[in-house]
C-alpha cells in the first residue's frame, strides 16, 4: 500500500477508474488469480474450486511449514559445509616447518530435535577444559548421579504402588 | 470449518454449501458481493439460494429448488445466513493477519 491519504483525490499515476491497476474488483477475478497460486501451494485445480471453502487454508499453512523447513535445511547444509571448510583450513596455511593435517571432520551429524538446557552445555563445555582424569571422574559422577535418581523414581514409585495396595 | 444449511425435504438430505466455483458462479450471473446487499432482494435472493445447491447437488431441477425455497420457514434469517456463507467462502483465499499483528474492531 502506497502513503496516499484516504479522501485525497487519486494521482494520474495511482489509481485507475476502477480500483487500483491490478487489483482484482470482483471475487471471481481475485479467485482466478489466487487459483496458480494454490496450485504451486499443492493444491489440485479440482480441490481449490470444487473442495471446501476452508481447504485453502491448510494448503497455505503447509505451505509455510514447507518453507520453513526448507530454510532450515538451507541453513543446515550451509552449517556442514562450513564445519567441512574449518576442517580442512590448515591445509590452505602454508609452513615449511611445520607438517600441517586437516582436522577430521565431524564423526557425527549435528544434533536435531530437543537441544540441551543451558547448564547442560555450561557442563559440557567445562569437560572439554578438563583433563582426562578429571573429565572420566566428571563422567563417572555424572553416570552415578543418574543411577541415583533412577533408584530414587523407581523407590517411589514402588512406595506408591505400596500405599496403592494398602489403601484397597 | 465452512458453515453448511442442512435439512431434509421430501424424505431426502440436503447440503447448502458454497465452494469457489458456486462464487464464480453467482457472480457470472450478475450478483455484485460490491453493491449494497437487498437492492434486488428477489433476484439476489433466488442466485444465491439456487447456487448453494451447486456444491452437493448439482444435478437439481430448478422447478424442485423453488419449491424448497416456499417451503423454508424464516427466509430472512435464511437469506442472511447464505450471504454470510457466500461471503466467507469468497474471503477464504485472503490470509488472516498472523497473531500479535491483528487490531481489534468493534461494530457501534
Amino acid at each position: 500500500m502506497d502513503d496516499s491519504v484516504v479522501g485525497e483525490e487519486p494521482s494520474l499515476s495511482g489509481a485507475a477508474d476502477s480500483g487500483r491497476p491490478g487489483t482484482p474488483t470482483t471475487f471471481t477475478e481475485a479467485l482466478e488469480k489466487a487459483c496458480p497460486v494454490y496450485i504451486m501451494y499443492g493444491m489440485t485445480y479440482r480441490q481449490f474450486w470444487y473442495g471446501p471453502a476452508e481447504m485453502v487454508t491448510a494448503y497455505r499453512k503447509a505451505y509455510e511449514l514447507k518453507l520453513k523447513s526448507e530454510n532450515e535445511l538451507a541453513w543446515l547444509k550451509g552449517a556442514y559445509t562450513y564445519q567441512a571448510l574449518c576442517s580442512a583450513a590448515p591445509l590452505y596455511r602454508f609452513s615449511m616447518q611445520n607438517k600441517v593435517e586437516a582436522l577430521p571432520y565431524l564423526d557425527k551429524p549435528f544434533e536435531l530435535g530437543e537441544k540441551k538446557t543451558a547448564r547442560e552445555i555450561e557442563l559440557d563445555e567445562k569437560v572439554k577444559d578438563m583433563s582426562e582424569g578429571e573429565a572420566n571422574a566428571y563422567n563417572y559422577m555424572k553416570m552415578f548421579a543418574r543411577a541415583a535418581n533412577a533408584h530414587k523414581a523407581q523407590q517411589a514409585r514402588t512406595g506408591q504402588d505400596r500405599s496403592d495396595h494398602a489403601g484397597r | 470449518m465452512s458453515k453448511v444449511i442442512s435439512f431434509n425435504y421430501g424424505g431426502k438430505d440436503y447440503k447448502l454449501e458454497y465452494n469457489r466455483d458456486a462464487i464464480r458462479a453467482i457472480e457470472r450471473e450478475g450478483f455484485s458481493f460490491s453493491e449494497q446487499f437487498g437492492k434486488k432482494p428477489f433476484t439476489e435472493t433466488e442466485i444465491l439460494f439456487r447456487n448453494a445447491f451447486l456444491m452437493h447437488h448439482s444435478g437439481i431441477k430448478s422447478s424442485t429448488v423453488n419449491e424448497i425455497f416456499n417451503a423454508f420457514p424464516r427466509k430472512t434469517e435464511l437469506i442472511e445466513a447464505l450471504y454470510t456463507m457466500a461471503l466467507e467462502t469468497a474471503n477464504s483465499i485472503f490470509e488472516e493477519p498472523a497473531e500479535g499483528k491483528n487490531l481489534n474492531w468493534t461494530i457501534q
